[in-house]
């Protein structure tokens, strides 16, 4: 919205506010921002308000926001409303206009306004048309309410607010034709539509060069219909943002008085008749039941005048009563006045304190019931990968139509129409632009985010995608280590370990292009971590014994299966079994095995002879299962 | 027989300041073939049948004593410091370091402070329907407001009306409706709005929310709970400064600048990152809407939450935002980039 210092004065002599930081800060000061401003000389800035606020979209509304904030009196204008009339006949069928003002004016001469008008409609960004269509923009911009001028010659017999019939077409001042609808409200004479009510004006009754007769339009639409004829016909226009947010019923009147004296100062002619003025309907006048004690209650502190700064706002003030102004919508609850005497008094006044809270407040996830434990959980994972060497990514939910089953309407690209069910994709890409673009040799990811599924359900995952070396080689002739399947295992785990979960319970494993990828359901494995804190195992009394045996095995044999055949052995006093070496020679359809056993009993050192004869028992029990055969001891 | 005890001596002389490579060489000189304990030994015969076991077994004992003392020697040369034979120009071995992500970081640190004081960490669903990111929050259909927050819509759900949450805000009805005031908690959570990405704008983003509701709430508390929470975040040198504004679900409204983290509030310094203005806005905030509570009331069916009874107030931001400002970071789409040489300047 654009404001013209110069038209502003019109209505408020701004004094020390005419210097433009000045008046800037006031305005924050009461929430309304001023983006920007040019030409020194007569500035014109340009305002954000909030949609709570239509009122202020103009200069004399805005006139009258510096009046409240900044305590000075505001030049109310001086026009009268003028005599009522019947002079055209008007009437309103449908419940979506509540009041329907109307003017006629005769032998006016239209031309170009004159240069102080066109002037001020530049600063508004307007191209000036002629004089008549120029006033009706000049009251908007100065009084906030639409106006419209139609040729009264070309109106035949009458003009009725109704709702469009299916089939109607209208021909707008933009040059375009709509076909209606009965969602479309429109002004029309004794036969056709002649206007978007609210929104734009027919091109048949145009006011043009030849106009001699006019009438002039001040009126109330619903703001719903008008904001959905707007839409649905295009883009809004000046017109029906005003209508959309709320116009002052009240008013049209003084508007058309105001129109009318711009007419006759730049066209000429006269007004015939007095003003016809339909009212189907009165607004309500809210009345606010306003308790002293809200304030407090609300603000933490009194605010001794706010009787005086709702009346300042031009509200009615009686006892606990208060009828807010007519162009005000955004109040019509007691929490509304709150608001507006704490903005008025100003935000600084505002204590600083904090709230007394009696305990702290638990943790909540929508879909598990212990979520302090569930952050943990992921907390925990995450400090695993870090630990681990792996960058945590944080990549976008979308991905392609085939990759999800949740599918985005109004997507913002066909390839990113559906929600991810996985974040290995997504992982995968920022892997190769690493490899790709950068040129990356060791490339170590991962990611916890949640993941979509067909109900619609929401799950997490965590997932780590390994390319290239693991490490890379060392200077002084280490080796690189490249990253293999074997890898990814190890980090699955490594995660059940930490955990304490079942590793065939805890995540997959999949080879990904160059590279290898894990991702893990993480509700699945909530759902088995322990829930209990761990409860103490004491510590071996006595030593162990460590003996490793090699064997030799087919090539293609398993080595687990020599694990779990040592394993199958039953002996209390097998500790553990783990693979220590694996060594397969080109050429040889065998391979070797080695095996570390750890022996220890609970309460005694182990003999010699117990040593030997339980790995006697694991050679037989290997060398069966397995059909291996003993390296040596 | 005599030189024996001043050959050991010699020895251990010259082991005891030997550099690693001179040890190689004093093992030569002392035990190798050429040496002279070597020819003491092959001189033993001209002994008596007496002595020689004696003798011999001093030379042994010397020998043994030489090479043990070269061995110590070597071994602390080895594990010792600068001085001793170790070149400290060399890179050590380290291990890869894992880079942690400054949204992931950034959600952390605010979250902490806020834990700290006493809240709970509250997470909801990305997919929301219109009533809970919408309705209950008073945005009513048909309004102006909505236009503010393009949407991302779903296919299928009840009445096709399922989304991706434009905002975390859905979280405050879903904790209402299942706890019991009073509530203090923080909202992290990823939030979608149909934006096309560019340096200040994405279509997917993170936001984190507080929310409080008492018996004695004020405006006062939300004011010195902000004002704690930035004294925290950005440091005590930086100041707040609360303006009045609009949104649907809470009244009054504020938005809540910092103190310009490049110029420090220097009012038309020309900085690029203020504007000039010597401002950057960081929150929005205000009281909990009374229609909000009785949405509230209307899904658990009960008056606890009676706008009457309790008061409220709620505060959000962008995590990225926040992010840029305390970093100097410009543009928003290096976040979901991953780039290391960006997430290790965070890390």
């Amino acid at each position: 919205m654009k404001i013209l210092r110069s038209w502003l004065e019109d209505f408020i002599d701004l004094g020390t506010l005419r210097e433009i930081d000045a008046l800037k800060a006031l305005l924050a000061r009461g929430g309304i921002e001023m983006v920007s401003w040019e030409n020194p000389d007569d500035p014109v800035f340009e305002i954000e308000i909030y949609a709570n606020r239509p009122d202020l979209l103009s200069h004399y509304g805005l006139a009258r926001e510096i009046g409240v904030l900044a305590g000075l009196p505001l030049k109310k204008p001086k026009f009268t409303e003028g005599a009522r009339g019947e002079v055209f006949p008007i009437s309103i069928e449908s419940d979506r206009c509540d009041r329907y003002c109307g003017l006629v004016m005769r032998g006016v001469i239209v031309k170009p306004s004159p240069d102080w008008m066109q002037e001020r409609l530049r600063a508004m960004g307007l191209n000036p048309i002629s004089n008549i269509v120029d006033a009706t923009n000049y009251v908007l911009f100065e009084f906030n309410h639409p106006l419209h001028a139609f040729d009264l010659d070309r109106l035949k017999e009458r003009v009725v607010v109704r709702e469009a019939k299916h089939g109607e077409k209208i021909s707008l001042l933009d040059g375009s034709e709509k076909k209606l609808t009965p969602d479309d409200l429109v002004v029309a004479d004794a036969s056709r539509p002649v206007a978007l009510a609210g929104v734009m004006g027919g091109i048949a009754t145009a006011v043009g060069p030849e106009t001699k007769d006019l009438l002039l339009e001040a009126a109330w639409f619903l703001p719903s219909s008008v904001r959905r004829s707007a839409k649905r016909h295009g883009s809004p226009t000046d017109s029906s943002y005003r209508f959309e947010r709320g116009a002052d019923r009240e008013i049209l009147p003084l508007a058309l008085s105001r129109l009318s004296a711009l007419i006759l100062k730049t066209a000429g002619g006269k007004i015939d008749g007095g003003l016809i003025d339909v009212r189907r309907r009165d607004a309500e006048r809210k009345n606010i039941t306003f308790r002293r004690t809200s304030v407090r209650r609300m603000l933490g502190h009194d605010v001794e005048n706010s009787e005086e700064i709702l009346t300042a706002l031009g509200a009615t003030v009686s006892g606990e009563n208060v009828t807010p102004p007519s162009w005000r919508f955004d109040l019509s609850r007691e929490i509304d006045l709150v608001e507006e005497v704490a903005r008025i008094s100003g935000y600084d006044a505002l204590g600083s304190t904090l709230p007394g809270l009696p305990s702290p407040t638990k943790d909540f996830n929508w879909l598990v019931s212990d979520a302090a434990r569930f952050r943990e959980m992921r907390a925990k994972i995450a400090g695993f990968f870090t630990g681990q060497g792996f960058d945590q990514c944080v990549t976008f939910s979308f991905c392609p139509p085939d990759q999800g089953s949740i599918k985005i309407s109004n997507p913002i690209n066909a390839e990113e129409s559906s929600l991810r069910a996985s974040l290995l994709p997504s992982l995968l890409r920022v892997a190769q632009a690493r490899r790709d673009k950068a040129g990356a040799t060791s490339i170590c990811i991962f990611e916890i985010d949640k993941v979509f599924f067909d109900g619609p359900r929401e799950g997490y995952s965590a997932a780590a995608v390994l390319m290239g070396n693991i490490e890379e080689r060392r200077y002084d002739g280490r080796p690189a280590d490249p990253a293999s399947i074997h890898h990814a295992l190890g980090l699955l785990h490594g995660l059940a370990r930490l955990l304490r979960v079942d590793p065939k319970r805890c995540g997959t494993v999949v080879a990904v292009e160059g590279g290898f990828g894990i991702e893990l359901d993480l509700l699945e494995i909530f759902k088995v971590w322990p829930a209990h804190p761990p409860q103490y195992a004491s510590l071996p009394r006595f030593p162990a014994s460590t003996k490793d045996l090699a064997f030799w095995v087919s090539g293609d044999l398993a080595v687990g299966n020599v694990i779990s055949a040592a394993k199958s052995v039953s002996l209390d006093i097998l500790e553990d079994v783990e693979l220590f070496d694996l060594f397969a020679k080109k050429g040889d359809p065998r391979k070797s095995v080695g095996i570390r056993i750890h022996f220890r009993a609970k309460d005694r050192t182990l003999t010699d002879e117990e040593i030997t004869a339980a790995l006697g028992r694991i050679v037989d029990a290997v060398a069966a299962g397995c059909g291996a055969s003993l390296r040596s001891k | 027989m005599n030189r024996l005890p001043e050959l050991l001596r010699e020895a251990l002389e010259q082991i005891a300041k030997a550099t690693l490579p001179e040890l190689e060489t004093i093992k030569v000189t002392y035990l190798g073939k050429k040496s002279e304990l070597k020819e003491l030994l092959r001189g033993l015969g001209k002994l008596s049948a007496d002595d020689r076991p004696r003798f011999g077994a001093a030379v042994n004992e010397a020998a043994r004593e030489i090479e043990e003392r070269i061995n110590a020697r070597r071994e602390h040369l080895e594990n010792s410091g600068p001085a001793e034979g170790f070149d400290s120009t060399l890179p050590g071995f380290s291990r890869r370091l894992g880079l942690s992500h400054p949204i992931v970081s950034t959600i952390e640190r605010v979250c902490g402070i806020f834990t700290r004081l006493g809240y709970g960490i509250a997470e909801g669903p990305d997919i929301e329907d219109d009533a809970h990111n919408f309705t209950d929050l008073n945005f009513p259909p048909d309004h102006p407001a909505r236009d503010a927050q393009d949407t991302f819509f779903l296919n299928g759900g009840a009445g096709g009306s399922l989304l991706l949450r434009t905002h975390t805000s859905p979280v405050q009805i879903r904790i209402m409706k299942e706890r019991m005031p009073p509530l203090a908690i923080i909202i992290p959570g990823r939030t979608y709005r149909a934006d096309a990405a560019d340096a200040t704008h994405s279509p997917i983003f993170h936001q984190i929310e507080g929310l409080v509701v008492g018996e004695n709430i004020t405006m006062a508390d939300l004011k010195g709970t902000l004002n704690t929470f930035a004294r925290e975040l950005f440091g005590p040198a930086f100041a707040l400064r609360f303006r009045p504004s609009f949104f649907p679900f809470t009244e009054p409204s504020a938005e809540i600048d910092v103190s310009c983290v490049n110029c420090a509030g220097e009012a038309n310094s020309g900085c690029r990152v203020c504007k000039g203005t010597g401002w950057l806005e960081v929150l929005g905030a205000g009281m909990v809407d009374p229609d909000v509570f009785e949405a509230v009331c209307r899904r658990r069916n009960d008056r606890v939450y009676d706008p009457e009874k309790v008061t409220g107030f709620a505060f959000g931001m962008g995590v990225e935002r926040i992010a840029m400002l305390r970093h100097g970071i410009d543009d928003l789409r290096l976040f979901y980039e991953n780039d290391p040489r960006f997430l290790a300047q965070f890390a």
